[in-house]
């Protein structure tokens, strides 16, 4: 955001270069792009702890015999399409089109709910089958590392209604926080094809050797 | 495409490049709209992942090295294609590029890492289970159904248990007596289980040990005749007179004297 823009935006008297930016960068942008850094930490010490684990329970059920690829398969597609929507949403947003921005945030956060509706299915019938967070290693750092993921699309989900909601009652002022919100969004997203990758389709390969 | 960014200019005075440095097309006036890249990248990775998913089923047979080699490339190229063109980290500022990669590579050295780790790391009752998981992976941890136990059960009773005695005396005496009375372990002279009474709660307990406590996994050093036999020579203790004092105190729950095997 330019300095001059913002001068008036806010009457606290501080110099205007300091207040949303540094060194020429956006502090919403820049706060996010080091928080979506130690979101890879996070991530990877999960899907790391997953992978040294999965393999090593004593009791079952196992990860190929209860995943069920074409459900798995169903969401991703879904978690995908909700990114084109974000980006859309973000792309409106910069063209001042905000009539289309709010219907591209609610296709997102509809399609970031049948995402996690999914994996609360998933989780549930999992549970049927024997797998609990106790039962063994794979339940538990399988359940940790997904049970996690699925919280962020359901906070990603609720900031965008917040989001919309700001936009409707006309509270935005430029494109910075859609953007913002936007970028935690395709992170949630790329978390996905990871774990979609090497967790459920790595098991699925195993068949046939 | 355009003619939309020319539409509203309310929101031109709202630039994160005012600096004037490297980008593309993101300082102007207005911002070109990216809706035809968004698009084309979204169908290119709705056919990247539908071809991933079909590749690695079964009935195209391709070799587990080919469909590792397959996943690892799509999900990089994936990745690498949301963070680039959907995040814009392709032509926005270097710090941001820092910010997020520095991070990233360290997670992914850490998982590769743990990956290649040598297995000595893991803990000792785990270090077992993992020798049956390797060896004989499904039979070994399917529990056996409690009728088929107490079936089995009513057929060796004449037996007396001998195989199950001698077992347990060779391995289980140090922490459940030799009369079975109870030291570290509790007693089996009584009506008190601390994880259920029936032959198939003591068979689990035997076969995968109870973690927190000393009692470890026995099925794997033992295979499942032999941790059978133990459970029922075990079972067959309960109502016996002590042989070497006074037995441990009750622990766990009480179980009606009816319920398990006669």
């Amino acid at each position: 955001m330019s300095a001059a823009a913002h001068s008036d935006d806010h009457g606290h008297g501080h110099p205007p270069l300091a207040e949303n930016n540094f060194m020429g960068l956006d502090n919403l942008k820049l706060a996010m792009w080091s928080f979506l850094g130690s979101e890879c930490m996070f991530f990877g010490s999960l899907i790391g702890v997953y992978f040294f684990y999965h393999d090593k329970s004593l009791a079952g059920p196992l990860p190929q015999e209860i995943f069920a690829i074409d459900i798995t398969t169903i969401s991703t597609f879904i978690l995908l399409g909700s990114s084109l929507t974000m980006a859309l949403g973000v792309d409106a947003m910069k063209q001042g089109n905000r009539d289309r921005t709010f219907q591209m945030l609610l296709a997102t956060v509809l399609c970031g709910l049948t995402f996690v509706g999914f994996q609360v299915y998933e989780f549930w019938h999992f549970v049927h089958e024997g797998l609990t967070l106790s039962t063994s290693l794979f339940g538990s750092s399988f359940y940790i590392m997904t049970g996690f993921h699925g919280a962020h699309v359901t906070v990603g989900a609720i900031w965008l209604i917040l989001v919309a909601v700001h936009l409707k009652r006309g509270k935005l002022s430029g494109h910075i926080p859609v953007e913002v919100a936007g970028l935690y969004w395709h992170f949630v997203d790329i978390v996905w094809i990871v774990i979609f990758g090497f967790v459920y389709l790595l098991e699925f390969a195993k068949d046939a050797a | 495409m355009s003619k939309e960014s020319k539409k509203e200019h309310e929101d031109g005075h709202d630039h994160d490049h005012a600096h004037g440095d490297g980008h593309h097309g993101h300082g102007d006036e207005h911002h070109h709209s990216h809706l035809g890249l968004y698009l084309k990248s979204a169908a290119v990775l709705t056919v990247v992942t539908a071809v991933e998913v079909v590749c690695v089923l079964p009935f195209l047979g391709l070799p587990y090295e080919a469909k590792v080699g397959l996943i690892l490339l799509t999900a990089i190229g994936k990745f690498a294609g949301v963070v680039a063109i959907f995040m814009h980290l392709w032509d926005d500022r270097m710090i941001f590029r820092l910010l997020f990669v520095s991070p990233l590579l360290i997670a992914i050295i850490m998982i590769v890492v743990l990956r290649i780790m040598p297995e000595t790391h893991v803990n000792p009752w785990e270090m077992k289970s993992v020798a049956v998981a390797s060896e004989k992976p499904v039979e070994l941890r399917i529990l056996p159904k409690n009728e088929e136990l107490l079936a089995e059960y009513n057929a060796q009773k004449a037996s007396g248990f001998a195989t199950g005695k001698e077992i347990f005396a060779a391995n289980c005496a140090a922490c459940h007596r030799g009369d079975g009375g109870g030291l570290v372990g509790p007693s089996f002279l009584d009506d008190c289980y601390k994880n259920g009474g029936e032959l198939a709660d003591m068979y689990k307990v035997l076969a995968q040990g109870v973690q927190g406590t000393n009692m470890i996994a026995w099925l794997p050093s033992l295979g499942v005749e032999q941790t059978k036999a133990v459970t029922f020579y075990v079972r067959s203790l309960r109502g016996q007179a002590p042989t070497m004092g006074e037995p441990k105190a009750c622990e766990g729950e009480k179980v009606a004297a009816t319920a398990a095997a006669p």
